[in-house]
């Protein structure tokens, strides 16, 4: 897949000298929309590998949960294993609002300079990050 | 190569047909996927409701993702907006994911189900908010957190400019509005929006990008915890997040030919019934 780099904002006048500021809407949106299609292709991908090539049944549809064992995720990635794809598909879709706060962070402190903001979306970017490593 | 068990591949076709309807029915109807893919699940195919959630906040994610890019990239989302409430809406999530849904048992879980989902279908009935509201005053913290804003309108062909009020309001409201998406699984939009529109009255169209937006964070703040619960089972998701989105687009295109509200009421006519059929299950008068 080409990859689209997100288009500058026109708006800034800053003199030609300088270059465009990354517009956060620019870079959420290319975030948003490339982490969707890449994790619904890998869980997609590992249904139909479930289906075929390991004989899924019924009952690991309904038992099967997503593994929260990373390093176990990647050995049954190499063993090709559906189910490890699809786990891979399910944990990409959740990091991608996930990677949309950490750029709009990035680009509030580095491009913007507002430090309100920047405090705002790093917040969010910690309960977001701990709900997936730490609380159950 | 091994073949898949036939009561495996018939599983999968259930939840397919199932969850594009419910998409279809939900966007016809203006309401999101999760609200309609937890009934689905539960009522039609007999899946637990904690699992049933489990697969629908994942899900959600992938729903609200795809219009949530457009609307922020034609600059119709107030970012300042929703990174300022997303603060509260994930701070809600986690509370009502990782707090309130494993005190509360199923049936209770039903219940408060069939309400939401009922109280979700008023706006199709009686209209919240205006259009584009008129003499908003920015109050004292909108204007220290610079949330007023621009768009341009496109039926009304010219930029619409608007203040912002009631925020102190609006963030409780989209804490309880977390809370409801943590503890149902589902992104609560018309919850964000009536927020929006009845708090901070901002214009409807901003409202509805906003909280799309924000729903995607929102849903991942939650699906977080039910992932570590172990509450998500992946080869449910995949097929529901698919004809979801299909559903939903499907719905979408069929919306541009009968673009009649008589239409969007029969719909919702038709939800209101497996509302009831929630609240009905929970308090154990179906089974």
């Amino acid at each position: 897949m080409a990859a689209r780099a997100p288009k500058p904002a026109t708006f800034d006048h800053n003199g030609p000298t300088q270059r465009d500021k990354i517009a956060i809407q620019d870079a959420s949106a290319y975030i948003l929309r490339l982490g969707v299609v890449i994790s619904v292709v890998v869980m997609f991908f590992g249904l139909v590998l479930a289906l075929f090539h390991n004989g899924l049944t019924k009952h690991e549809i309904l038992t099967h949960t997503v593994s929260t064992d990373w390093p176990k995720l990647g050995q049954s990635l190499r063993r090709f294993d559906g189910f490890a794809f699809m786990d891979l598909g399910v944990l990409l879709l959740v990091l991608t609002p996930i990677l949309r706060v950490a750029t709009a962070t990035l680009l509030f402190a580095v491009e913007e300079h507002d430090r309100f903001y920047t405090v705002v979306t790093f917040l969010v970017l910690v309960m977001t990050v701990s709900s997936l490593l730490f609380i159950s | 190569m091994h073949a898949p068990e036939a009561a495996a591949v018939l599983f999968i076709i259930e939840v397919v047909i199932a969850s594009l309807a419910g998409g279809v029915l939900g966007s016809i109807a203006g309401i999101g996927g999760g609200v309609i893919i937890v009934p689905v699940l539960t009522i039609f195919l007999g899946m637990n409701i904690r699992y049933a959630i489990g697969a629908s906040i994942v899900s959600v994610i992938a729903t609200s993702s795809g219009a949530g890019s457009v609307y922020v990239k034609d600059r119709i989302t107030n970012i300042r907006i929703a990174m300022f409430l997303e603060v509260a809406t994930a701070l809600g999530a986690i509370v009502g994911a990782a707090l309130l849904a494993p005190l509360l048992p199923g049936n209770v879980l039903a219940v408060l189900f069939g309400i939401t989902l009922l109280v979700s279908l008023i706006p199709i009935f009686r209209k919240f908010g205006e259009e584009l509201p008129e003499g908003v005053v920015d109050d004292a913290l909108a204007r220290r957190l610079r949330l007023d804003g621009s768009y341009y309108d496109k039926r009304l062909g010219r930029e619409v400019q608007y203040q912002v009020t009631g925020i102190p309001a609006a963030t409780g409201y989209m804490f309880a509005a977390g809370v409801i998406s943590g503890l149902l699984g589902i992104g609560a939009g018309v919850l964000k929006v009536l927020a929006h529109e009845i708090a901070m009255k901002v214009p409807s169209k901003v409202s509805t990008a906003t909280s799309n937006f924000m729903i995607g964070v929102t849903a991942a703040a939650a699906s977080g915890v039910y992932l570590r619960r172990g509450l998500v089972l992946p080869a449910v998701v995949v097929p529901v997040a698919a004809a979801v989105l299909v559903g939903a687009f499907l719905g979408t295109k069929l919306m541009e030919r009968m673009s009649n509200n008589l239409v969007r009421q029969v719909f919702a006519f038709a939800l209101a019934l497996i509302g009831c059929q929630m609240v009905l299950r929970g308090i154990g008068v179906l089974g």
